[in-house]
């Protein structure tokens, strides 16, 4: 008896001896996260949940009727990989906005996969269905209005409206998908004798497209130009799938936002890839390095646009918003258009749009979701790492101003060497996952891509 | 002799007219409008104006003024004891961050309603930090102006 006796007590001494050390180890761990990891104020956690990526809304694109329907998503989704809408057949919307480079492309300027060199870098499709303006300078108000651009561009797929009319009536896939989302093409363009090529040129009078197509009567133009922008609308609806999820940043937020958790160490998991160098980078980014001022909700933009100093070539040549809200307001496919689908006497954003000398050299804050992704950076792509562009906007002061607009904000931060590198650890806590369920349901097609952690 | 006194007297034209005269010229610009302290009535904000001619109302007020969204806003005009005017006014509406050097990416629209009130349609704020909000009422060849400072939070 006495020896059963003791030998439970020895089991019950042992195993409170290894609670001890096992409350002990997690007590040491705990206190030593706590003294890394950066408080939060109330003030920064109310402002991290509004970038998490749940923030993101479902609202469909009030300018495209088909934004979000299934059968123009999937229709959108075979025009985007088809070579057959450029003016060669050799290049798609997918060479530049390669699925394999997260819908851009890792060129820099020169746009090697077409003719003629572009002289902006191809923006990511990522979030793209968030964004307000599209291209960098805004000239486009929608984003299916932004699709129609490069098919026509001379430095882009060289292709023309009466090209993508011609195809749809002649390819028998093509015309199948588009009559049942739109309805059958009218007989008047079935029997019109269209030329191989046509699209208006304003600004070149003489342009054999141009020519081509002012000799066609105003009725098939019209029912070319609506046929084009239905084209651009299924691809829209398609490039609205394109939304990045679930990033370690996101769970982070979703531990403050489900667990009420109030002290920095309980915020810490190590577990879910958000570090605390990343945390002390998240700190940065509120504070002292001000990125919050421009790349804020859940898309990390605010969807305008500022001038960043970048090379005073650059600003000469190019001067971004500037250009972009003129081409923007005599764009025939805006929200003003004959072929949007706003409700007439509906509010309408272009109604506030003005021309300011300000606007010169200003460039659209891009989205940072899947940002180390993303390279090169800036509209000129001129900086090939996330390090690169820390350092330049730490270092700006450096840098020559215009006359025109000064973003007095954009001065030195100051910013150690540690620090600007845990500034580059938080930006790549924003890669996700690739969420293409949608798109990969109605396409029929396999992609390698879908639900792939990066 | 003489020579120097003509020199003399020019300078302290320069100095004693012409350069006040540019440093007030300066002061004319719409930035010399003093903030004025605004009272909060549930959703709306009330300010007098510089020349004490007026009283200002406006919604949302000015902590319920979204950041990165459009949206509108309900004025009222009235009279420095509250009165409802009668006679014509015509308003303006200029918003900016001073220390981002820069104004709104928008122009609104404003809609006359009459008795004072106007309707100022697609108001956009689209960045977090201080801003100023400027209303400008003419009544003929006179005006008078309020301006309130806020911050729209991130």
């Amino acid at each position: 008896m006495t020896s059963r006796i003791s030998t439970a007590s020895i089991f019950y001494i042992a195993s409170l001896f290894f609670a001890f050390l096992s409350v002990n180890a997690t007590a040491t761990t705990a206190t030593k996260v706590s003294s890394d990891f950066p408080a939060f104020s109330k003030k920064e956690i109310q402002i991290i949940k509004t970038l998490s990526s749940q923030r993101y809304t479902n609202t469909s694109d009030v300018s495209n009727h088909v934004s979000g329907s299934a059968s123009a998503i999937a229709f959108g989704k075979q025009l985007f990989f088809s070579k057959k809408l450029s003016g060669d057949g050799v290049i798609s919307c997918a060479s530049c906005h390669n699925p394999k480079e997260d819908w851009a492309t890792h060129d820099a300027i020169t746009v090697k996969r077409t003719a003629y060199p572009s002289t902006r870098h191809v923006p990511s499709l990522w979030g793209v269905k968030y964004n307000r303006w599209y291209f960098w300078d805004g000239r486009a108000d929608s984003l299916w209005s932004q699709a129609l651009q490069p098919i026509e561009n001379i430095s882009e797929m060289r292709g023309s409206r009466v090209q993508i009319a011609r195809l749809l009536i002649s390819d028998f896939s093509f015309r199948k998908s588009y009559e049942a989302i739109f309805g059958r093409i009218p007989t008047l363009l079935l029997h019109a004798k269209l030329p191989f090529r046509a699209r208006p040129v304003e600004t070149e009078k003489t342009n054999a497209d141009h020519l081509a197509w002012v000799k066609l009567k105003p009725p098939v133009q019209h029912a070319i130009n609506t046929l084009f922008s239905n084209v651009g609308k299924s691809i829209a609806a398609f490039e609205e799938t394109l939304v990045s999820k679930d990033s370690p940043f996101d769970q982070f937020v979703a531990r403050l936002t489900k667990e009420k958790l109030n002290t920095p160490t309980e915020l810490f998991d190590s577990d879910n890839g958000f570090s605390v160098s990343a945390a002390k980078g998240l700190k940065l980014f509120l504070g002292k390095a001000k990125c919050i001022t421009c790349h804020f909700g859940p898309n990390f933009s605010d969807g305008e646009f500022h001038h960043s100093f970048l090379s005073p070539v650059s600003l000469q040549g190019d001067l971004g918003r500037y250009d972009g809200i003129q081409l923007l307001l005599t764009n025939p496919f805006n929200g003003h258009g004959k072929f949007t689908d706003i409700k007439k006497g509906s509010r309408n954003k272009l109604d506030f749009v003005y021309l300011n000398v300000e606007f010169r050299g200003q460039f659209k804050t891009p989205s940072l979701r899947n940002v180390e992704r993303t390279f090169p950076y800036m509209h000129t792509g001129e900086f090939k790492t996330l390090k690169d562009v820390i350092h330049y906007y730490n270092t700006i002061s450096k840098r020559k101003s215009v006359n025109d607009h000064q973003e007095i904000l954009l001065k030195s931060l100051e910013l150690s060497k540690a620090e600007e590198k845990n500034l580059v650890v938080f930006l790549k806590s924003l890669n996700g996952y690739r969420t293409l369920s949608v798109a990969q349901k109605h396409s029929g097609e396999s992609n390698t891509e879908t639900g792939d952690k990066l | 002799m003489k020579m120097l006194h003509v020199i003399v007297r020019v300078f302290k034209i320069i100095i004693f007219v012409l350069i006040p005269a540019i440093l007030m010229t300066g002061c004319n610009q719409p930035s010399d409008v003093m903030a004025m302290e605004a009272v909060q009535l549930d959703n709306t904000t009330q300010l007098q104006t510089q020349g004490k001619a007026y009283t200002v109302l406006f919604s949302p007020a000015i902590d319920s003024m979204p950041l990165n969204k459009y949206f509108d806003l309900d004025v009222q005009i009235k009279g420095a004891t509250y009165q409802t005017l009668t006679f014509p006014l015509d308003m303006e509406i200029d918003a900016g961050m001073k220390a981002h050097n820069h104004s709104m990416n928008v122009i609104p629209r404003i809609i006359n309603l009459g008795e004072g009130k106007f309707r100022v349609e697609g108001m956009l704020f689209h960045m977090p930090g201080k801003w100023f909000l400027r209303f400008i009422i003419r009544r003929g060849a006179m005006s008078d102006k309020a301006e309130v400072n806020l911050v729209v939070a991130s």
